[in-house]
């Protein structure tokens, strides 16, 4: 070969490759894109189930792994765990041992905008909002009939239903921690620039709305599968958003919680056979549990929601297979304040008091100290009967966490009628007598109509609904929460309990969100 | 690019030698052979110049230069890495002088060409700032991965372990301070033209035994010729948008100057030991009975009676062994070097090892009247690492050292175990039991073509394909009666990840060289394409039914899960560099790159990357010459650079399936997810513009050289993690360009001879090198109306999600982020209920920064940061006789550390959080810290010291063979600082965690040329 030739093929080579080389297009090989997702028609479930798994799950790999948010301890960012922590950890029911950055300060009271459980709360909120949003956009029926999926535009329909009752449900939660925040639907798109603040009264209504205007579109009261909203599921939330409404928007609704409360009331929900089948592993079975968010040891698994209530709520001297799981976490523990709402404790005829007092005092000396605040062992990943198994996995219950269930709604229905809004005392006397039986045992607990007062039904709301995420919004609907008439342990940072200020009625809004939003104002105080 | 400049040099001594020839009656002629005056190895390339004649040596180190005019003459010969040998000889016409010239090898690196990518360049050419480190001046002794070759030797180049002493662990290295916070702050690394990703790619890829080791490892420092650093934006902007954070090029050995020699044969080899250099401070046997006693009484009775030194016990005196074989030859006009070599290096922690076979060949030939210059170059390795499991070295410092190592009851294998779950583990049991392998085949290699084009003088092209792959295998076994497993649920797991790698690369670019009179130019222009494909296949089985097949196999797991990756990255790029020399003084050059990524959105798809720089050499002014000045250059430059190593598929939005762990239920069924990401759809580099004002000098016939640089490098949308106004966006955060940073610095940079004995006298040569970076976040977020700050650096121990630093503007990057602790009159951190409400907490022991009347987060404040003021380096190299003697220092100032070690043990509430007592770190005895206080500013330590890092002593048998030497090395003999905790350097996060113990080592080698 002559050179002439070997340059003129080293020159056509190369320039062919130089040329077969300009491709720099590359795409998601291992995850779906938002064009080819949909072309399979079980996208629509999964997306769905994600909506609901929202409230459950951190990530797509359970029980952690490839995590929602990022920069934020994926198993504290359970959507169930930090609201429970913020409804809970600031009042008399429950103290928590560990020194997580910015957990101390919940017990307290003295919570700073930068904490990151109310940080995260936030974006939990706005995270449901935001796929939501996204979920009604990618199923519109001009979307559906672009795809060819015409044919499934009833079943859809009705998840988009469910969309809009799991948004309205966490705006419920962000006015209630929150106060005024953004109102976010799908109408606003994704990309820089951050949404307007809203007001309370604004969120208030168009949750109202939300939930009306899709009544209709959800299956009947106790219909729906097990884990999904129905219109049981949603009178319950709209009975909850109109019982605060005088906290939210100044004007009371007790007559529309009232109507609510009754739909409830008169569905299929029963009063299961003993207290504590609510909290236990196979508590799917509770006829009493109107919306569940279902927790499973094989296909279920987050370090939130009853995996956290299992663990942390035992230390001490307690042995964690006396509950059905591998081990203990020395967290929760009661308040003696709340102790006291039962007689005779911890030997209380009220089963309601689940009590482990062994090796424990009652005083809180020291919230880092586990042993100070009797322990509590209310959720187990223990089955019910006299039988009791242990759940499918020892680290991960299959314990179900019950957010709404029948007891609510009858303590809401004595406490509408002792507000007027209407009902009887007696028949309100009545269904907290029900509770109370069961509770007893027979019927030496329970109560005449006079002894039927507010301040009984926020002590019976305390004795039956302890540490299911009610407290702190019913302490501030009683003017409670924040204030010195009522004190208890470490509230203000001491232990005889201190008076604090109103504004912590409201959590700030997070600092990082300020950052964030520059449209968003701080909540007054903070 | 070498290739290139040696035919010119060719060219010109054959021109050199022809005209020589025409005057043969009054010359004469000088040969001989050029030699390393301490291992006689022979030396090529060696300029040898007499009478204005030069000529260059061969591969046995001989030249021949005819033609010398009858007379004495001064002999001067120049050599990278060695110090210019002068010798007087005296010329007989028509007869022959012959000389050997020893050359002595220079601490300080003088030298005459320099690779600048794309090219090569002499050094008094240079506009921007290139620093080469040859193999002369390298550390030596233990050395796994290739970086620590040139810790100390650079100005302004860091060179920090990822994880302490981890034999082949991760470095990390930064020139002129990092000019990313979420992206990668390393600098390019090219291997012989071919880039390679390094703190990305594979080393990065998550699985449980946490991340892989160095992805260079398997590269044989034996086979590195040099090292060049391109520090300034001039330098490097020729790589665009991988250039922000400098640029490494590495050059490995080749034949070069072997053509038509007999095969050579030489042997490097060394043998080393290595210890633990430092300790955590925390209590022995004794004061952790007595704390207990007197803290925590009721926990006395756990208490067993042995007296056990945890640290110790997973500790060991490390072995090790390193052996190269080199042969080079040629025939005709071909050359090659074939190197062979094999390391073996235990870690100072048990199980942990790194053991590497590796193969390097390299193969040039010219054609055609060296027309066609071809080269070859392939290297290969097989890494096997042994990990220690990750949870031992934290339970080694909180196991309680009164319980035993063993238990013969024990359902844990027969290692102690406290009966509580939350109770630490035992670190032997887990080390024991574990298993965590990985072995990695890389091979890297290029083939490139030079072809000079017949009818253009001076004007070639090239064209380079490159490859790069890699496969490998994790794999990880932990038993069912592993205390561990048992606790997090996973009761017996093996899992094994097979991560494989190819990448490609093609250059073609032309050359234009060209001196016309007073007027020289240069030009570069060309495009390359680069691109890869990561496939990340991994299971997991957990819940395994017997412990008995290890990781070899699964007997039914009652959990398993597999996951399945695979990523693409594509570059394409057009760039084109020119060079002009007005009279060999004033010098300018100018260069743009463009870059099309498929990192970047569809909105921003190319991005161009301009430099220029200009020098005035004014030493060759009239108005200088006689002076002291044998040197003095002036340059200035400016030039854009990018950052585009961040994640791939940004700009996408992705809907990711869930796990089989991850599912919902619907009823009696359950439903796995999927879920869209958040994402900016017009996502792009990150761009850093940099300036830089520098003078070289040289004093007294360059017996004092060196450069005085400053430089400002301002970086713009740099790419974080933001967290996004709640509801818009698909996350709590999203990854966009927002924000910007600054860097400013000076380095100084000093060569001295400080003798210069001829002959078997005595020399000294010296290097000082001061590096200062100043480092300043400006902006996070320009819609920001209040105070801005986003937390930052990583989680720490103690305490579950809790950072410590803080990215804020007006405050170096990564900021320690802590309450003010106040301090009594002795200086001491207070510790007592201030305010008498019963209790100690936030409101006794810091100061209520914001007056709001509350200590709480909100009165953190940013307080010092994790990257030194200043760095500097020494080296001095003796010489005596046959005796050979160096020493490296390294100093950092104003460097922090945050002592977590001390954070997390450091207070006695540690003997009762768990159920059963820890360990505590000495630190608590002196402040009494009953409840942690992580957030505190006692535990950011200035970290300042001084270390030697090297010190080596070595002899030549100059007739032995064709030269042996035996050399000794310790490296760490002595760190000299304040920091309390194990490590100064800790990490790069400036978070010292249980950091894998940093080494003492010796080593005995011998180099042998046969």
């Amino acid at each position: 070969m002559r050179i002439q030739q070997i340059s003129t093929l080293c020159v056509a080579s190369a320039l062919l490759l130089a040329v077969t080389a300009c491709d720099i297009t590359t795409e998601p090989k291992s995850s779906a894109s938002d064009v080819t997702v949909f072309e399979d028609e079980g996208s629509y479930l999964a997306f769905l189930a994600k909506l609901y798994g929202g409230l459950v799950l951190t990530g797509q790999q359970g029980p952690h792994g490839d995590g929602d948010f990022e920069r934020l301890d994926e198993g504290f960012s359970q959507y169930m765990r930090q609201l429970w922590q913020l409804q809970e950890l600031p009042t008399d029911e429950a103290v928590i041992a560990w020194n997580d950055a910015g957990l101390p300060e919940l017990s307290t009271q003295l919570w700073a905008s930068s904490n990151q459980f109310v940080q995260m709360m936030y974006s939990r909120v706005f995270y449901q909002a935001s796929l939501v949003n996204e979920f009604l956009r990618e199923t519109t029926d001009e979307k559906l009939a672009e795809r060819g999926h015409t044919d499934l535009a009833d079943e859809i329909h009705r998840y988009r239903a469910e969309a809009r009752f799991l948004r309205a449900l966490s705006y419920w939660h962000g006015i209630d921690l929150f106060g005024d925040i953004p109102l976010v639907t799908e109408d606003f798109p994704i990309g820089p620039v951050p949404p307007e603040q809203s007001t309370r009264e604004v969120i208030f209504d168009y949750i109202v709305d939300e939930l009306i205007a899709i009544r209709d579109e959800l299956p009947a009261v106790g219909a729906a599968l097990y884990g999904r909203a129905d219109q049981g599921v949603l009178a319950m939330l709209l009975a909850k958003v109109y019982m605060n409404a005088g906290v939210y928007v100044g004007t009371e609704r007790y007559a529309d919680a009232f109507n609510e409360v009754q739909l409830v009331i008169g569905g299929p929900y029963q009063l299961a056979g003993t207290y504590q089948e609510n909290f236990l592993a196979d508590n799917h079975n509770s006829p009493e549990i109107i919306f569940a968010l279902p927790q499973d040891g094989q296909h279920t698994r987050t370090w939130g929601g009853t995996t956290f209530l299992v663990h942390a709520g035992c230390g001490g001297s307690m042995d964690n297979n006396d509950y059905g799981h591998g081990g203990c976490w020395w967290g929760l523990r009661v308040l003696p304040e709340w102790v006291a709402l039962f007689p005779g404790a911890p030997a209380s005829p009220d089963a309601r008091a689940i009590l482990y007092t062994d090796g424990q005092n009652l005083q809180i000396g020291s919230i880092t100290n586990f042993t100070d605040g009797w322990a509590a062992p209310k959720y187990t990943n223990l089955t019910s009967g006299p039988l009791p198994l242990p759940g499918s996995h020892a680290e991960f219950p299959d314990t179900d966490f019950p957010m709404f269930r029948l007891a609510d709604a009858y303590l809401m229905y004595a406490e509408i009628a002792l507000r007027g809004g209407g009902g009887s005392t007696a028949q309100g006397t009545a269904y907290v007598n029900l509770l109370r039986e069961r509770a007893y045992g027979d019927q030496t607990g329970n109560i005449t109509e006079p002894e039927l007062t507010l301040a009984f039904v926020l002590d019976e709301r305390a004795r039956e609904l302890w540490w299911e995420g009610h407290r702190r919004t019913d302490l501030v609907r009683y003017g409670l929460f924040t204030g010195g008439t009522y004190v208890w342990s470490w509230k203000g940072n001491v232990q005889a309990g201190a008076a604090t200020e109103p504004f912590r009625d409201l959590y700030p809004i997070p600092a990082s969100e300020l950052l964030a939003n520059p449209n968003l104002t701080q909540n007054p105080g903070y | 690019m070498m290739l290139s400049v040696r035919i010119c040099l060719a060219a010109l001594v054959a021109s050199v030698v022809c005209a020589g020839q025409l005057a043969a009656q009054t010359t004469g002629t000088v040969t001989g052979r050029t030699v390393d005056a301490n291992t006689q190895e022979p030396l090529q390339y060696v300029s040898v110049t007499v009478a204005d004649l030069t000529a260059e040596s061969d591969f046995d180190g001989r030249f021949v230069i005819t033609g010398v005019p009858a007379g004495t003459h001064t002999l001067r010969a120049t050599f990278l890495g060695y110090r210019p040998a002068e010798y007087t000889v005296t010329v007989i016409a028509g007869a022959t002088a012959n000389i050997v010239l020893e050359m002595e090898p220079a601490a300080v690196m003088l030298e005459a060409i320099v690779a600048t990518g794309y090219g090569v360049q002499e050094k008094r050419d240079l506009t921007g700032v290139v620093e080469a480190v040859p193999a002369e001046a390298f550390n030596t002794g233990r050395i796994v991965s290739a970086e620590e070759l040139i810790r100390g030797k650079v100005a302004g180049v860091q060179v920090t372990e990822a994880n302490g002493g981890e034999p082949g662990g991760g470095i990390s290295i930064r020139i002129r301070g990092g000019t990313s916070v979420t992206s990668s702050n390393e600098p390019l690394y090219v291997i012989d033209g071919v880039p390679i990703p390094v703190g990305g790619g594979l080393t990065s890829l998550p699985f449980p035994g946490g991340e892989g080791r160095n992805a260079m490892n398997f590269l044989n420092p034996d086979d590195i010729e040099s090292f060049t650093i391109l520090k300034d934006a001039s330098a490097s902007a020729i790589y665009g948008s991988q250039g922000a954070n400098g640029v490494v090029l590495i050059e490995t050995r080749s034949g070069r100057g072997a053509e038509g020699q007999a095969a050579r044969l030489s042997y490097r080899g060394n043998f080393s030991g290595s210890t633990v250099a430092g300790r955590p401070d925390i209590l022995n046997a004794t004061q952790f009975r007595q704390a207990v006693t007197d803290q925590a009484p009721q926990q006395l009775v756990f208490l067993g009676d042995e007296s056990t030194d945890w640290l110790k016990a997973v500790e060991q005196s490390a072995f090790g062994q390193e052996h190269t074989l080199a042969v080079t030859g040629g025939a005709g006009s071909m050359n090659y070097r074939l190197s062979l070599g094999y390391l073996n290096q235990e870690g100072v922690l048990q199980a942990s090892k790194n053991e590497r076979i590796s193969l390097n060949f390299a193969y040039n030939h010219s054609l055609f009247n060296d027309r066609l210059n071809l080269h070859a170059n392939v290297m290969g390795a097989r890494n096997e690492d042994q990990y220690t499991p990750g949870g031992v070295i934290g339970s080694a410092t909180n196991m309680a050292p009164t319980q035993p190592i063993e238990d013969p009851d024990s359902p844990y294998g027969g290692y102690y175990e406290w009966d509580d779950p939350l109770a630490t583990n035992n670190p032997v049991g887990e080390l024991n039991l574990v298993s965590d392998k990985g072995t990695t085949y890389r091979s890297l290699g290029n083939v490139t073509a030079e072809y000079f084009l017949p009818g253009v003088d001076g004007l070639s092209g090239t064209a380079r394909v490159g490859y790069l792959v890699t496969n490998s295998e994790r794999q990880f076994f932990a038993p069912s009666i592993n205390k561990t497993e048992e606790e997090d649920g996973s009761f017996g797991t093996v899992s094994r990840a097979t991560p494989s790698e190819f990448g490609w690369q093609f250059e073609g670019f032309l050359r234009y060289e060209r001196d016309w009179g007073q007027h020289g130019l240069n030009f570069t222009g060309g495009y390359a394409y680069y691109s890869s494909r990561t496939d990340f296949p991994r299971f997991f089985a957990e819940e395994l039914n017997s412990d008995l097949l290890g990781p070899d196999g699964i007997p039914a797991a009652e959990t398993e899960r597999t996951f399945l990756t695979i990523d693409e990255n594509k570059l394409a790029s057009w760039f084109g560099r020119a060079n002009y020399a007005f009279r060999d003084k004033y010098l300018l050059t100018a260069t743009v790159r463009t870059d099309g990524s498929s990192r970047f959105g569809e909105a921003n798809r190319w991005a161009t990357f301009p430099s220029a720089a200009v020098a005035w050499r004014i030493s060759e002014e009239p108005f200088l010459r006689g002076g002291p000045f044998s040197d003095l250059k002036l340059r200035v430059s400016w030039g854009k650079n990018g950052n585009q190593a961040f994640d791939n598929y940004q700009q996408y939005k992705t809907y990711v399936f869930g796990d089989p762990l991850a599912q919902v239920q619907f009823g009696p069924l359950y439903i796995g997810t999927v879920r869209p990401s958040a994402v900016d759809s017009a996502i792009k580099w990150e761009e850093t513009s940099s300036w830089n004002f520098g003078v070289d000098y040289g004093f007294w016939d360059n017996r004092l050289t060196g450069s005085v640089e400053y430089y400002t490098k301002t970086t713009d949308d740099l790419i974080f993690d933001v967290i996004v106004a709640g509801g818009s966006n698909l996350s709590n955060v999203v990854t966009t360009n927002i924000g910007s940073m600054k860097n400013w610095g000076v380095e100084l940079t000093l060569n001295a001879i400080l003798a210069q004995g001829s002959g078997d006298g005595f020399s000294w040569d010296a290097n000082f090198n001061f590096a200062y970076n100043k480092n300043e976040l400006t902006e996070i977020n320009p819609y920001a109306t209040g105070s801005e700050q986003i937390l930052a650096g990583p989680f720490i121990s103690g305490g579950v999600g809790s950072t410590v630093q803080v990215l804020q503007p007006g405050e170096p990057v990564n900021s320690f982020f802590v309450y003010e602790h106040i301090l009594d009159a002795s200086g001491k951190p207070i510790y007592e209920d201030v305010d008498g409400d019963g209790s100690i907490n936030e409101q006794d022991l810091y100061v209520d920064r914001n007056e709001d009347g509350i200590v709480n987060f909100d009165d953190r404040r940013p307080f010092k940061k994790p990257t030194p003021d200043w760095i500097m380096g020494h080296t001095s190299l003796m010489r005596w006789r046959n005796f050979d003697f160096s020493l490296t220092l390294l100093a950092y100032l104003g460097n922090y550390v945050y002592n977590n070690v001390a954070s997390s043990t450091g207070f006695y509430d540690q003997l009762t959080d768990a159920a059963r007592p820890s360990n505590l770190h000495a630190s608590v005895l002196e402040t009494g810290f009953v409840t942690p206080q992580y957030f505190s500013d006692v535990y950011v330590e200035d970290a300042s010291f001084l270390r030697l890092e090297n010190l080596e002593l070595g002899y030549t048998f100059r007739r032995a063979l064709n030269g042996l030497r035996l050399y000794g090395v310790i490296q760490n003999l002595f760190t000299l600082t304040g920091y309390s905790g194990v490590d100064p350097t800790a990490t790069t996060t400036g978070i010292d965690n249980n950091i894998y113990p940093r080494t003492r080592t010796f080593t005995a080698g011998l180099n042998v040329w046969f």
